[in-house]
């Protein structure tokens, strides 16, 4: 006799139905069992079949039969065995039977089918790109139990995703097949037929008298009617955005004092198969102002000044949103709990209380509790695999000791996030209060990145195939080069920066970089400390070799050690730059790139001051903050010691022998955010920059003068010796002299709109608006005079690469007298079109200097 | 070679089982891993499953994959809770997770499940005969997290963040009443407190130079002889001439 679940087929039903009239009945073995007389037995070996895939001792356990145990048969444990295996939902049938007895020992058998196992499942009616997606959603494996379950909870994950995408008449079948490879097991046929897409055709709002409908329309971030213009947003209705957009809807009535609006009809309805129609009545009820408002348990800021943060005086319009904002966490930083976190509040509670209504005025009391100053403890940093502690910790401006200070966090993590070892999106700070001692433990938790650029790139400038091999490592450490565990490829952790580049195209260009930077000199304080090599050398034809007597190219050989240090004065925000450099340039009868100076060698020894305010608050897309820059460069005046001296009678060889020059430059860059959640970013930039002479009579060094035009790339076509500089939309250098000038100015005016903020493919585009020129002479000088551009462009930037750009731009004016453009093409094209098409390509950050 | 991917193909898993014992044997690990693998894969109950997951670890081990063997090695006393093999897989894996512990430089993570591993081997056997050296390596661990504090406490008293490294060289002082490095650290802590007292505003002032001397009391008592003396004496010496400002 089989004893098969208690809710299977009504036929076979557990023992305690059977008529008990019937004073015995056969089981299984031949054996008679009593039903109204039980009787004890030892368990003996429990059998289990068919269920080969199981372990046998887990199902024992889970039907609580044990060997050696006295059992009473009949009883409710052989039925309470069969309920536990069934609540697992793995059998399709269960029985327990018994085999043999001897001596008192029973010997049962445990009979199991397994359910069906699902062995594959496919879709019809839907494109194989939308499968994809579904499969991701419904998490279906083969080998899963099949069970009304699963098939209950298929159907609506399908239903879920399609009712998101706006299909509100999906069909959804499940056909179950026999698979016939497999024992026991089956295949899913999932016919969708998802129907015609639905769209909202109204929504009708009845009762706003305070609001316009278009105004509440557009509270409704997801809820949107169908329209040819709607582009963007694609109209359909979601049923938990609904509810999301009502509750905007009512905030916004909320913020204009109406608190106890409500909706008093809610109706979503079908027009017909396409369409459905949206209808709310709104109850605006009563306006509200604000009261008075009673501060109650501040000591350390009077009532006044609290008063004056918060902004909101008696008979103001009630908003809650805004008065939460100004208490709690304000986006320009104006709130009451700033106010305190800043000066080591961190245990202070405010509670706002409303203390009564008269005449639509809500009258607040502000409770607040200050607590006492919680003091930094101890600073942990997690996450640096790579970087070593001290490298993160220094440059963390909440130190044991300090009080709490919500915004030196602020700050710290921007600057950590300005190291660039760290993924900007990854940080986390975690204060653990310690209410006790009334201490703050403060956690930062970093996570690296791949800080190291590598440039491996082919071209073609010149006339011929350039190649470059860049490598920049900015979390290198030379302490670590003798252990090699810590090199990931290279030695890691110490974050000094090691940049190696060299760019050539055969025997004509040949250019190599080496620089290399500690940012904590000594460890003791952040002086950076820089030592930079370089060469360039620059041939007019590859025929002629360099020790060949006519051989005609340029070489620049430059080397140079800079100290920089940050300042706490005027504010710290400052920093400054000291470099003293050694160039020489070896000049070959070569007169394309510095006309005075055609054949012969020169020693620039230079002395350069940078003095630099910056509080942009992120290297790669800044959003914030400002940039300034002043620089000094200058030589010693040689000619001022040697007298009066007749420098006309001299060769450029001998007048050039040391340059003599002085240099100033002058650049402001500054970042708006114009959208409230600051992604439109507006970058108003502007740069002055002067070269002059100490001495007239020897006159202007020609090296070192400024180029304006074009894409401010310096490489083949843009050799050294000279600073270039970009301006969009016009050709390279056309703007200047071919030997350059000596003054120049530049404004740019940048809107920048990011794609992609993620730190592994920084994506932004931008439009631009920019102006410069250069000038021969101070006479020549003015500031308005000045080549206008427009375009726009895209830049990308990947760790690995960094940043890349493409602008288009249109130059609009003629080019002046002195300009080695002048009645070129850009001129014919202004006259001929009334404007100068240009596509430019740029890598790194700034487009020349200024 | 050949006979090596023949056995790793075919089906006959005692064969591979007979093979990797003799490649283990040989000590050749890398390649029984993939034999044991399969062993276990196909009878994981079996003792046989039982040695091919044994030796994973061992194997592993071995080579210094420490990630790998740490991951069989913690396994296997879950898997199979009475084999005798549990005393030793779990030692291993806990020296596994020390191997994994970084530079005190770095973030100390693993260096905190290391430890957390060797206290539960010991408690669990508190009478292995490898206690003294889980109590070794513990010590060795915690050396390590201590000399992390106090390369802290050197980084604050280098860059001259004297309150920063008064409060640190106070706590590590209290953190580690062992240490081998109180001297030092006592030293950086009356040093930056002497900073700390004369670079101070009027208003905090007294209390500051009452504070340092009070330090170097409580220095001389704890290291009567040390060689730092006669500069601390220097410091207290001078705050003692300071002129504290009544208001």
């Amino acid at each position: 006799q089989d004893i098969t679940p208690p809710d299977s087929t009504a036929n076979t039903n557990s023992t305690n139905k059977i008529d008990s009239t019937k004073t015995s009945t056969t089981i299984g073995g031949g054996l008679d069992f009593d039903y109204v007389k039980t009787q004890k037995y030892i368990l003996g070996p429990i059998r289990i079949e068919g269920a080969d895939n199981f372990d046998a001792q887990a199902i024992k356990l889970i039907a609580g039969l044990k060997q050696g145990e006295e059992i009473t048969i009949p009883s409710d444990k052989i039925s309470n065995a069969i309920k536990n295996l069934w609540n697992e939902g793995l059998f399709s049938s269960i029985s327990i039977e018994a085999e043999k007895e001897i001596a008192g020992v029973i010997y049962l058998v445990i009979k199991l089918a397994p359910r069906p196992k699902l062995s594959r499942f496919k879709f019809i009616g839907v494109s194989k790109r939308e499968v994809d997606k579904i499969r991701e959603e419904v998490d279906l494996s083969s080998g899963q139990t099949i069970t009304e379950n699963l098939v209950f909870k298929t159907k609506s994950k399908i239903r879920g995703y399609f009712l998101e995408k706006g299909f509100n008449n999906v069909q959804i079948n499940v056909t179950q097949i026999q698979d016939t490879l497999i024992n026991n097991s089956e295949i899913f046929l999932i016919d969708i037929d998802k129907g015609k897409k639905v769209k909202i055709k109204s929504i009708t709002f009845e009762g706003n008298e305070s609001m316009k409908p278009w105004k509440l329309r557009k509270e409704m971030k997801d809820t949107k009617r169908r329209s040819i213009m709607r582009i963007i947003k694609r109209s359909k209705f979601n049923s938990t955005a609904y509810i999301r957009d009502k509750e905007a809807v009512l905030n916004k009535f909320r913020s204009v004092g109406l608190r106890d609006a409500r909706f008093v009809v809610d109706s979503v309805y079908k027009i017909n198969n396409r369409n459905l129609g949206i209808y709310l009545k709104v109850d605006e009820g009563e306006k509200y102002y604000f009261g008075n408002i009673v501060w109650i348990g501040n000591t350390k800021f009077s009532s006044g000044l609290l008063d004056t943060v918060l902004g909101i005086k008696y008979g103001d319009v009630y908003d809650k949103p805004l008065l939460e904002q100004r208490l709690k966490q304000s986006q320009d930083g104006r709130d009451i709990s700033s106010l305190y976190m800043d000066r080591g509040y961190l245990f202070y509670h405010l509670e706002p209380v409303e203390t009564g209504v008269v005449d639509s005025h809500i009258s607040y009391e502000m409770r607040m509790i200050e607590g006492k100053e919680a003091r930094v403890k101890n600073v942990f940093i997690r996450g640096n695999y790579k970087t070593n502690e001290h490298v993160i910790r220094r440059e963390i401006r909440t130190k044991p000791g300090d009080l709490f200070s919500r915004n030196d966090i602020i700050r710290t993590q921007r600057e950590l996030a300005q190291l660039g070892y760290f993924n900007e999106q990854g940080f986390q700070v975690n204060p653990i209060p310690n209410p006790q001692d009334g201490t703050v433990d403060i956690e930062y938790v970093v996570e690296e990145k791949s800080a190291d650029q590598i440039e491996l790139s082919g071209g073609y400038g010149a006339k011929r195939i350039i190649g470059t091999l860049g490598l920049t490592f900015s979390n290198f450490s030379v302490k670590n080069i003798f252990k090699p565990n810590s090199w990931s490829p290279l030695p890691t952790g110490d974050g000094q920066r090691l940049s190696i580049r060299a760019q050539t195209n055969g025997r004509i260009y040949q250019g190599y970089n080496f620089s290399f930077t500690e940012p904590w000199l000594g460890g003791k304080k952040p002086n950076s400390f820089t030592f930079f090599l370089n060469h360039t050398s620059f041939a007019a034809s590859v025929d002629v070799r360099k020790k060949d007597p006519n051989y005609s190219g340029v070489g620049i050989t430059g080397i140079g050690v800079g100290l920089g240090r940050r300042k706490k004065f005027p504010d710290d925000y400052f920093s400054a730059y000291y470099e003293l450099a050694y160039q020489y340039y070896d000049v070959r009868k070569y007169a394309n790139l510095f006309p005075s100076f055609s054949n012969g060698y020169s020693n620039d020894i230079s002395l350069k001051y940078a003095l630099q305010r910056n509080s942009v608050n992120s290297p790669i897309y800044p959003t914030e903050g400002s940039k300034i820059s002043f620089t000094a460069k200058g030589t010693l005046p040689y000619s001022l010691f040697e007298g009066n001296k007749d420098f006309s009678a001299q060769s450029a060889q001998e007048t050039f022998k040391y340059l003599e020059y002085y240099k100033l430059k002058f650049t402001f860059e500054y970042y708006l955010p114009l959208s409230p959640d600051k992604k439109l970013i507006l970058m108003p930039r502007v740069g002055f920059g002067y070269m002059g002479a100490y001495n007239s009579a020897k006159g202007l060094s020609p090296f070192e003068r400024f180029n304006l035009g074009g894409s401010g790339l310096s490489g083949v076509n843009q050799f050294g010796g000279r600073e270039i500089i970009a301006l969009r939309g016009y050709d390279d250098n056309a703007l200047s002299s071919t030997a350059g000038d000596p003054i120049i100015a530049k404004y740019t005016l940048e809107m920048r709109y990011p794609i992609s903020l993620n730190p592994q493919a920084t994506f932004f585009v931008l439009a631009f608006a920019e102006a410069g020129n250069t000038f021969t002479s101070f006479k020549t000088f003015n500031p308005f005079n000045v080549k206008k551009s427009v375009g726009a462009g895209v830049r990308i930037f990947l760790p690995m690469f960094g940043m890349l750009g493409l602008d288009y731009g249109w130059g609009f004016d003629k080019l002046d007298k002195h300009s080695s453009g002048y009645g070129g093409s850009i001129d014919q094209s202004i006259d001929s079109k009334g404007f100068f098409p240009k596509f430019t390509f740029t890598i790194g950050m700034n487009l020349g200097e200024l | 070679c050949n006979s090596y991917n023949r056995i790793l193909k075919s089906d006959d898993y005692e064969a591979k089982f007979k093979e990797a014992n003799k490649l283990y044997d040989e000590g050749k690990y890398e390649r029984c891993v993939a034999l044991y693998e399969q062993v276990y894969q196909r009878s994981p109950r079996t003792p046989q499953g039982e040695v091919s997951f044994y030796r994973l670890g061992k194997a592993c081990y071995n080579v210094e994959d420490w990630y790998l063997a740490s991951y069989y090695l913690s396994a296997f006393q879950a898997k199979f809770p009475y084999s005798p093999k549990v005393e030793e897989t779990m030692f291993l894996a806990a020296l596994c997770a020390v191997e994994n512990s970084p530079e005190a430089s770095l973030d100390q993570h693993e260096t905190d499940v290391a430890l957390n591993e060797l206290q539960s081997f010991v408690s669990r056997f508190p009478n292995s005969e490898r206690l003294d050296t889980c109590n070794f390596v513990m010590d060795k661990l915690r050396l390590k997290l201590e000399h992390k504090d106090f390369m802290n406490v050197k980084l604050y008293s280098k860059t001259e963040n004297y309150r920063a490294a008064v409060v640190s060289s106070q706590q590590f002082l209290d953190n580690y009443p062992r240490s081998l490095n109180r001297e030092d650290c006592w030293a950086i802590l009356i040093r930056n407190s002497y900073h700390l007292a004369i670079n101070s505003i009027d208003a905090k002032l007294e209390e500051r130079i009452d504070q340092t001397i009070e330090r170097f009391n409580i220095f001389l008592v704890e290291f009567p002889n040390s060689n730092y003396l006669r500069e601390f004496e220097g410091y207290v010496e001078k705050v003692k001439k300071i002129n504290i400002p009544t208001n």
